[in-house]
């Protein structure tokens, strides 16, 4: 049996409700295309009988969790925006320790890690800048999302051939990883082990996460609507420490959330500064 | 316009990387051996942005011709492209010289990202 609109609206509410993604009606076949795995995954026929499960049993445990992991765009690469990792190795990184003279411990903030390209580049950063400075204080790395699937995988840290060609230097790929006999590239304990990774959904309350001096926010309130897009900014800014640096992906922006929160354009990357 | 120096014995390879960079911003240039591209490198030595080379090609192959590219003066960024993915075969040639490494099968998007960092790197 075809699953209605009606149905089809009814997991779309339920996605926007728990992870603020909005799913258009022009995009709902893409919610049908996923249904259809959920019912694979929970061996029910088609996508209807998953609607059927949802209104009489509610949507809970592995079925909450895959829905919600199958709703995410977990689109990603090394170094996305190479741009931008040139910033915070060559501006911010060494700029540390005159921004926040007060500060014994750097933190830096990764909320939308995805498979854990984004996190462990910054990583690699870190590695390269603390090989160079070694009295730097440390700096700290956390990584966060809400799929459970991109999480299990920046843990897994292993990346196929066509992952670490992407954004990924050959120097680096020798340097930070080695090949495996599946023809797979595992990151080593080097870089893999400074980043600490934890499930944290952007909608719900960032406690126990503590101040950062960077937070990388990229390509993650594209999926969320004006006024959500605007309560994660101002509840990140909370999160920052004066002077702490705020960086979004390249097609999104900042501008007007925040008085404190300036924008700060350089060699054509745009980040924003708390003031 | 980036112009681009592909030295591969197969016309097939070479079809793929055509349609790679089927976009005005580029222009490509086939050399079907090592021979002739240390040639066409030898009548203009800054004649192009970028060369990708081949490693398995009949007379000599890839890394060989590296050596000699790099024995004439030629400062273009070098990418191997090839099928061998083994980690000392990207250290043997990062060692020689060569800018970048693409291990086969790759995609569009790959190889004109690596290409443009080059690029970038250099200007
Ligand atoms: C397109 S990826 C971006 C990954 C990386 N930041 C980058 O720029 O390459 C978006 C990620 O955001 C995560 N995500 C979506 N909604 C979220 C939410 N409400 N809370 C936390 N993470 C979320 C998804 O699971 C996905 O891994």
């Amino acid at each position: 049996m075809n699953i209605t609109p009606q149905e089809l609206k009814y997991f779309a509410d339920y996605i926007e409700s728990q992870l603020g993604i909005v799913y258009a009606p022009e995009n709902y076949y893409q919610l049908e295309t996923r249904l259809k795995n959920i019912a694979d995954f929970l061996s029910l026929p088609d996508a209807n009988a998953v609607y059927k499960k949802a209104i009489t049993k509610g949507i809970n445990g592995t079925f909450k969790q895959f829905l919600l992991d199958t709703s995410t765009n977990n689109e990603t690469s090394f170094f996305r925006d190479f741009k931008v990792f040139q910033i915070v190795e060559e501006k911010i990184l060494p700029s540390l320790q005159v921004s926040f003279p007060n500060s014994f411990n750097y933190r830096i903030w990764c909320c939308a890690a995805s498979f854990g390209q984004e996190p462990y580049s910054l990583a690699m950063l870190v590695h390269e800048f603390l090989e160079k400075n070694p009295k730097h204080p440390p700096i700290e790395i956390i990584a966060t999302d809400i799929a459970e699937h991109a999480l299990k995988r920046c843990h897994e840290g292993v990346y196929s051939h066509l992952e670490v060609q992407r954004g990924l230097s050959s120097v680096r790929l020798l340097k930070y990883f080695t090949k495996n006999d599946s023809d797979h590239w595992v990151l080593k304990p080097e870089v893999k082990n400074r980043v600490k990774f934890q499930t944290q959904n952007l909608l719900e309350p960032f406690a126990g996460m503590g101040i950062f001096h960077l937070i990388f926010c990229r390509y993650v309130l594209i999926y969320q609507d004006n006024e959500r897009r605007k309560q994660i900014i101002k509840r990140l800014e909370k999160c920052l420490r004066p002077n702490g640096y705020f960086i979004l992906g390249a097609s999104e922006s900042a501008l007007g959330v925040s008085e404190t929160l300036l924008h700060v354009a350089e060699s054509n990357v745009v980040f924003y500064q708390r003031n | 316009m980036i112009k681009i120096l592909s030295v591969d014995d197969s016309e097939a390879v070479f079809a793929y990387v055509k349609c790679c960079f089927n976009d005005d911003q580029y222009f490509l240039t086939h050399a079907i051996c090592g021979m002739d591209a240390l040639d066409l490198l030898k009548k203009d030595l800054m004649g192009f942005d970028i060369i990708l080379l081949d490693w398995e090609m009949p007379q000599m192959n890839g890394p060989e011709v590296l050596i000699e590219m790099k024995k004439l003066g030629v400062t273009t960024p070098i990418i191997m492209v090839t099928t061998r993915n083994k980690e000392n075969d990207i250290k043997l040639i990062l060692e020689s010289g060569a800018a970048e490494y693409i291990m086969k099968p790759f995609t569009a998007d790959i190889i004109q990202q690596k290409i443009l960092q080059l690029i970038q790197i250099e200007t």
